[in-house]
């Protein structure tokens, strides 16, 4: 059956499916489909032919995708959406990897055959006058705590009205499946929850901005250090803002367990749309920002002297152009290489600890829910 | 200002680091009591281990050019080197070695001098170039 979440879904892949398609477009032209290359080929007809065919088999995948989900939404059960949704949503993130693999590996043996990279020295740049050229606006932090005060102060003025026991969970018909007894570490558990998602994604988002790598380009120091800090302001503004609206949707949330708006097909879409718009108003962000910034422009001024120096090749380190292992670089997080935002470097075991710590938080949430339910 | 780095060059990089900071302060590009980053957030942008940028720190305090105070690198004042301290002492010594190499490859007195001058002149003029 083609409800709400139906819509929603195929709106994900045609979201997933730009972005992606915009993705060559959005990493800093030195490193195209994950592979480093000296300026003078970053217009080399080799790599814009690779960019067509990426595109091609990318739009490919997207609209099959969304072909198939409908499909499957018509003739599965209705109760089943949202499985088909993660499976369907599974194959397209695996057959977009495979197609950068895919492209990935033949630039690379392109670089090497014809030597783009042989015998040219090259430079490790670095600042000295970065960390206080950061202009992190940490009170942006507390707007979405706003969301979560305006919450437990309605809460606080729907508790005495609440039953004795009341229900916390709710099929996709709209039938109550889960109930808790009025208490209130129950009544609030949903705003603790909330509280905790934030700082939890507060506290990653601050890690990566103090144990990331800063990239300088040797080709523009001046300008590729004024993008990088002015992307990671960017970023921290937008998650919050992001934050704001996942609140949003926690605060619906905890209105439909407070009784104050019904459990039918609308407050679904009231739960579902706020997240929803703040994942996209991110992504719109990373559009225009590029990732690390590249696509910001930044009037150096004559800062920048065409001394013609070149960046080391470092695709050794890139396991498959995607996984950044170096057990030299003390850094934890690393601008992605094909994306937009940071990965960890796996070679550093604080970047385990890392892993660690989100696969502990997400098991920690999922059972305060699990444990408080039914009873 | 930035510090540029080879990595497969013969000099080690503690000792390009070391010689880039002191460069950076002779062109006035690096400012008296400027805090220089933290030993990690150099080796973290450079993708070196940690102890490398520590070496480079500890011989530019061992040279008096900055001092540690509360885990910082701060650079130091200038203008405080007398002519007959240790440091300028070998100093001397080594510019000796290089004006004599100099002589023995037959370069002149005006050469030579001609050579100091533009030498001079280009590092001062490095000023924010960057």
């Amino acid at each position: 059956m083609l409800n709400f979440l139906y819509f929603i879904f195929v709106f994900v892949f045609a979201i997933l499916t730009l972005i992606y398609m915009a993705m060559p477009d959005l990493v800093q032209n030195t490193i195209p489909f994950g592979i480093r290359i000296p300026p003078e080929y970053i217009h080399n007809p080799y790599i814009r032919e690779m960019k067509k065919i990426f595109r091609k088999w990318v739009v490919l995948v997207g609209i099959t995708s969304i072909i198939v989900y409908t499909l499957m939404s018509i003739t599965i059960n209705n109760s089943d959406t949202i499985a088909i949704f993660n499976v369907t949503l599974f194959s397209v993130i695996f057959f977009f990897f495979i197609i950068y693999y895919i492209i990935h590996k033949k630039i690379g043996k392109r670089k090497v055959e014809e030597g783009w990279y042989s015998n040219k020295p090259t430079y490790t740049y670095a600042s000295l006058d970065m960390d206080r050229d950061s202009e992190l606006k940490i009170w942006v932090v507390l707007l979405p705590f706003i969301i979560i005060f305006v919450t437990i102060i309605i809460g606080i003025w729907r508790y005495p009205s609440l039953p004795a026991n009341f229900p916390v969970h709710y099929a996709i018909n709209g039938t109550p499946n889960g109930w808790m007894s009025k208490t209130p570490f129950n009544v609030f558990l949903i705003v603790v929850i909330a509280f905790l998602v934030n700082v939890f994604i507060d506290l990653l988002m601050y890690a990566t901005v103090i144990y990331s790598k800063r990239d300088i380009d040797p080709a523009h120091p001046y300008v590729s250090q004024k993008q990088q800090i002015k992307f990671t302001n960017i970023m921290f503004e937008y998650l919050q803002i992001m934050l704001v609206f996942v609140n949003v949707s926690f605060m619906f949330s905890a209105f439909q367990i407070w009784g104050l708006i019904g459990s039918d097909q609308l407050s679904v879409v009231f739960i579902t749309i706020p997240v929803f718009i703040g994942v996209v108003i991110l992504v719109a962000a990373t559009y225009k920002t590029g990732q690390s910034g590249a696509k910001i422009v930044i009037n150096d001024t004559g800062k920048d002297t065409k001394n013609g120096h070149l960046h080391i090749d470092d695709d050794m380190f890139w396991i498959g152009g995607f996984i950044y292992y170096n057990k030299e670089d003390p850094s934890i997080f690393v601008g992605k290489r094909f994306g937009v935002g940071w990965t960890l470097n796996f070679g550093n075991p604080k970047a385990w600890v890392i892993i660690f710590l989100i696969i502990l938080f997400i098991i920690a949430t999922t059972l305060m829910i699990i444990f408080h339910r039914n009873i | 200002m930035f510090i540029t780095l080879q990595m497969n060059s013969d000099v080690p990089i503690y000792m390009q680091i070391h010689d880039q900071i002191v460069e950076g302060i002779a062109s006035g590009n690096i400012k008296e009591n400027t805090v220089l980053p933290s030993a990690r957030r150099l080796a973290m942008d450079i993708g070196i281990n940690f102890h490398t940028v520590n070496k480079a720190y500890t011989l530019l305090k061992q040279d008096g050019f900055i001092i540690i105070y509360r885990k910082r690198a701060i650079v130091r004042q200038s203008g405080n080197t007398s002519l007959d301290s240790e440091v300028m002492k070998m100093w001397k010594e080594n510019e000796k070695k290089l004006i004599s190499e100099a002589i023995a490859r037959g370069l002149s007195y005006e050469e030579i001098m001609n050579l100091f001058k533009n030498l001079l002149y280009s590092i001062k003029k490095n000023k924010d170039v960057m």
